[in-house]
């Protein structure tokens, strides 16, 4: 009977360290997912918080950065590492939303896990929503920076191509600055084609602009500066680093095209 | 005026194809760019129309957009990031980052140091903007909801 008992509570106790495993699993993807789509910092420690709240669990750690998350609970750590940064706010509003719902306690932990991995497993817009989308943002900028409508139609093109060169880049390593870099450059080569083969067309500086806009990291920036007000300083540099090292690919390439253009006869702009 | 009203078109459209880069939820990019085209317009209003300085219609335009965003968000139950994100794209100094870096390219050092100067004035007044605005908010529902 007395070794009975013993080996139910030995269970019992392996039964707790599995679940707490677990719940810390599930902060961490939470956390996970909120940092990879471009949420900021101090939002990552506050779902973090609010979902071990309710899990009755007080005795939390976090720490969050841009590259990474540390997680402790009563003497276990977990750390996770973040490789892809972007900016999804589906996922954002979803993962949120799964937060709630577990502080609130209207949700168990299984039922979260698979939530969260549903969120995961969200692929994002396809490709054809996205050129159109790109397109449409360029046209948009292009007229903001004081272009009329052939400017619109010439930065909409240009949208067009420089989204649809996008994939080649995704997998590869720093693709983000090929991207931006090709994006640059076959924007500005673009634009002065157009302007070389119709000389009436003259918004080049506009449409350049617009076609690369999308691309542009002032957004990054506003969330670095926000991180850094709220206390998380690291998180602030590293992503104003980033905003201002895409940009600065976006300008070379913008600047390599119209080198080219000067070397192929061109004028510059 | 013709003029603004194609610039204000450029704001809405501009912002709309954003909010689908972002990956916005659906029913959240036309409220986003309707706000999006308000802060363009209160940035126009304050900076040409009342001869403002930069960096003040900076801060007040997003103080705005920072109040309407947060009433839309509680509203719509979403976290205000996914709205407000949206709603900064035409404030947010992308152009000048831009150009501070392709001056930095062509070996013009004044011209980047002042548009790179333009760019952080502009961030840092408008993270200041929706940074004050949200705590305010937040604070103000805990104190409505608590008392």
């Amino acid at each position: 009977m007395m070794k009975l008992n013993h080996i139910g509570e030995a269970d019992g106790a392996k039964g707790a360290d599995a679940l707490r495993e677990r719940q810390i699993s599930l902060l961490c993807l939470a956390a996970q997912l909120i940092l990879e789509n471009g949420g900021e910092t101090y939002r990552v420690e506050e779902t973090v918080l609010r979902m071990a709240a309710g899990f009755g669990i007080l005795d939390v750690n976090v720490a969050a950065f841009t590259t990474s998350i540390f997680v402790e609970v009563g003497g276990r750590m977990r750390i996770c590492r973040i490789n892809r940064r972007g900016t999804n706010l589906t996922r954002i509003e979803r993962t949120n939303d799964v937060s709630r719902r577990v502080a609130q306690g209207q949700m168990t932990l299984e039922e979260a896990e698979e939530a969260l991995l549903r969120v995961k497993r969200y692929p994002g817009c396809p490709q054809r929503v996205l050129i159109p989308a790109f397109a449409l943002s360029a046209g948009g900028f292009c007229l903001l920076f004081g272009g009329q409508l052939d400017g619109f139609i010439v930065a909409f093109i240009m949208g067009l191509i420089v989204q649809m060169i996008q994939p080649l880049f995704s997998k590869m390593e720093m693709g983000a600055l090929f991207g931006n870099f090709f994006g640059g450059l076959i924007s500005s080569v673009g634009v002065m084609s157009v302007s070389i083969l119709f000389p009436a067309f003259t918004e080049v500086h506009s449409a350049i602009v617009g076609g690369i806009m999308p691309l542009l990291t002032g957004l990054l920036m506003t969330t670095a500066m926000r991180d850094t007000m709220y206390g998380d300083l690291v998180s602030g540099m590293s992503r104003a680093l980033e905003a201002l090292l895409l940009a600065a690919a976006v300008a070379l390439g913008v600047y390599a095209g119209l080198s080219f253009i000067v070397m192929m006869g061109g004028t510059m702009p | 005026m013709m003029s603004l009203i194609l610039r204000c078109i450029g704001a809405f459209l501009g912002t709309v194809g954003f909010s689908f880069l972002l990956d916005a939820p659906r029913k959240t990019i036309f409220p986003a760019s309707l706000i999006a085209l308000l802060s363009y317009l209160i940035y126009e209003l304050m900076a040409v129309g009342l001869g403002q300085s930069m960096i003040f219609s900076y801060f007040f335009a997003t103080v705005v957009i920072t109040v309407i965003c947060e009433m839309v968000a509680r509203r719509m139950h979403m976290p205000t990031t996914v709205f407000l994100l949206s709603a900064m794209v035409p404030l947010a100094p992308g152009y000048s980052i831009y150009h501070s870096m392709l001056c930095l390219v062509q070996n013009n050092g004044a011209q980047a140091a002042s548009s790179g100067l333009n760019a952080l004035q502009a961030v840092g007044a408008m993270a200041v903007g929706a940074a004050v605005t949200s705590v305010c908010f937040r604070s103000m529902s805990r104190f409505l909801s608590g008392q």
